[in-house]
């Protein structure tokens, strides 16, 4: 009975000791410090919008008549018409904007060409459509899908990169620039075949065309 | 008889050596344990207060925690050049920008500290920003993410990591982000750009460090000056456990060795009064029934106690052994305490009307 007594107490003094010994430990462990960095960014603005401004083609168009001005061409219906002596530019697109990213402006060109545009059954385009100041004339090519390639090359491989940050509204003389152009006069050949596309038209095969440019602005990486 | 009896029973419950050397070892140990309980309870009060007036930070410390740069107001391309600038002085974040940041952990304290890193990711106008995260330690362990895995921010906010730094360790982790040039959904990437209510992000680390005074941490029991300072308390619980346990064991084996030495011998047939002989005592005293008939009257009771009060008997004896001469002329009556008695002299005191009784040391 003794002995138990014994080992009851030097249990109790062992369970005593260690209980301290956690005590001390978990006391130790309150000795403690906190601390927070932080970083705060937005999305950086982009903001670029595109307005074309008028149009390729009209439906008339305006000279001096007697002395006066009237319409020269004028079309029968609201269709836009192209006719010997008129000329035009391509819509001007207005890019705008202050995009914080570098951009880089392409354009995608789409010329349509129907297959009204024969002379005696010869591919015959008198139309002049100048590319930053490269005329494409159409008449020089053997063919329409030859002048059509030629015509989207030139424009397609027009690019503009710009710095971020950028104000687009102020580079607009840098922009794409395209006008078109049917002479008048070149020589008495010529003007047999412009009145032959002309009378075709009359008689409901008119020849068309269509210019379709897309501006593409895009984050330089 | 009767009365002499239980005389002899009371004596022997005052007197008896081993009941008093037992009521001594039970005020001994009485007091070894109030003692020790006090000893817990002051030390458990100090710490307690100790640590509630202890103030004191781990040094821990993040080299850069004062400007954290994760994002940037500006990124450069592939040749040098700026890709993306912002507008004012804030940070930006874009399709194709990408940065690493790298976070240094040191610790300027004299223990080890236990730390935790924890990241979190607040959204704003949209939590659903294209950036990929992943997490490294400097010598190239992932510890979110991997070499070829980019994780989302959704998993940057459930991550957190913790480990140890030991004294004057310092450690280095690379939080890498990026936003995928062509991630996948153009479109989102440029709708975010053109959002009007700006969206953004704010990733933060925060880091929580404990001191570790576990030995381990510390370096163990090489001998260095400071790792005493943490654990000093901690080496005086140890002592005093050692303590406690060296009294216990000192008690116990006593404890053993008395009983031990309490088993008599074959008694020595004696019908009027039991007489036990005892060998292996130390130092026995020889004392002659003449010496006790000539320093005591009738009645008394004589044990070895009384003998060496008395300076019969030296005060190093251990035991006493009485003898008698033959046919020695005896008419008191003693009641006699001994270890040891020769049986002419048991014959001759019962023969008196004695009483002789046979007691361990």
């Amino acid at each position: 009975m003794k002995k138990n007594v014994m080992m009851r107490v030097a249990s109790a003094l062992l369970v005593a000791v260690l209980m301290t010994t956690c005590a001390i430990s978990g006391t130790f462990a309150k000795y403690t410090t906190n601390a927070t960095g932080s970083d705060t960014a937005r999305v950086a603005k982009f903001g670029v919008t595109i307005t074309a401004n008028g149009e390729t083609f009209a439906t008339s168009e305006e000279g001096l008549v007697n002395g006066v001005t009237a319409n020269t061409v004028l079309s029968a219906d609201t269709d836009n018409v192209v006719a010997p002596g008129m000329s035009g530019s391509m819509a001007k697109m207005t890019l705008t904007g202050t995009p914080e990213v570098a951009v880089k402006v392409t354009y995608q060109a789409t010329l349509t060409l129907s297959d009204n545009w024969l002379v005696d059954s010869v591919y015959y385009c008198p139309i002049i459509i100048k590319v930053n100041g490269t005329s494409f004339k159409g008449a020089t090519y053997a063919s329409a899908a030859e002048f059509k390639a030629a015509v989207e090359g030139a424009i397609n491989a027009f690019t503009k990169e710009y710095a971020a940050g950028t104000d687009l509204s102020t580079v607009s003389a840098e922009s794409l620039e395209v006008t078109w152009e049917w002479a008048y006069f070149v020589d008495e050949a010529t003007d047999l075949k412009d009145t032959k596309l002309g009378n075709q038209a009359a008689a409901g095969n008119a020849a068309t065309i269509e210019l379709t440019v897309k501006t593409i602005v895009t984050q330089i990486n | 008889m009767d009365q002499i009896e239980k005389a002899v029973q009371d004596s022997s419950q005052l007197d008896d050596p081993q009941v008093a050397l037992a009521k001594r070892h039970k005020i001994f140990l009485t007091i070894i344990i109030i003692l020790f309980l006090l000893s817990v309870a002051v030390l458990s009060f100090c710490l307690v207060d100790y640590a509630q007036q202890d103030k004191r930070e781990v040094a821990l410390k993040v080299d850069n925690e004062a400007e954290v740069n994760i994002f940037s107001v500006y990124y450069t391309g592939a040749n040098g050049e700026i890709v993306v600038q912002s507008a004012d002085t804030s940070k930006v974040i874009a399709p194709g920008t990408n940065a690493e940041y790298t976070i240094r952990l040191r610790n300027a304290d004299e223990y080890a500290i236990d730390y935790e890193i924890d990241p979190n990711v607040k959204f704003f106008a949209t939590n659903n920003l294209p950036m990929l995260v992943r997490m490294r330690t400097a010598d190239g362990k992932y510890l979110l993410g991997s070499a070829n895995d980019w994780v989302s921010l959704q998993a940057l906010r459930e991550f957190s990591h913790k480990g140890t730094l030991k004294k004057a360790e310092a450690g280095e982790f690379v939080f890498e982000w990026q936003w995928p040039y062509e991630g996948g959904d153009d479109e989102w990437d440029t709708q975010l750009g053109n959002q009007e209510r700006e969206a953004g992000v704010e990733i933060s680390f925060s880091f929580h460090s404990v001191a570790n005074t576990s030995l381990g941490a510390n370096g163990g029991w090489d001998g260095h000056p400071d790792h005493g300072k943490n654990i000093v308390i901690a080496v005086a619980a140890i002592i005093l456990l050692i303590i406690a346990i060296i009294i216990i064991i000192i008690l116990i084996k006593k404890r053993k060795d008395e009983l031990n030495n309490a088993v008599d011998e074959l008694p020595v047939g004696a019908p009027a009064a039991p007489v036990y002989e005892r060998q292996g005592a130390p130092f026995v005293a020889q004392i002659d029934l003449a010496l006790l008939d000539s320093h005591f009257s009738g009645g008394a009771f004589i044990n070895l106690v009384t003998l060496k009060q008395m300076g019969i008997v030296p005060l190093t004896a251990s035991a006493m052994h009485i003898t008698a001469s033959p046919n020695y002329q005896f008419s008191k009556s003693f009641i006699v305490f001994t270890q040891s008695i020769s049986p002419e002299a048991r014959r001759i005191i019962t023969a008196a009307g004695g009483v002789v009784v046979i007691t361990p040391n």
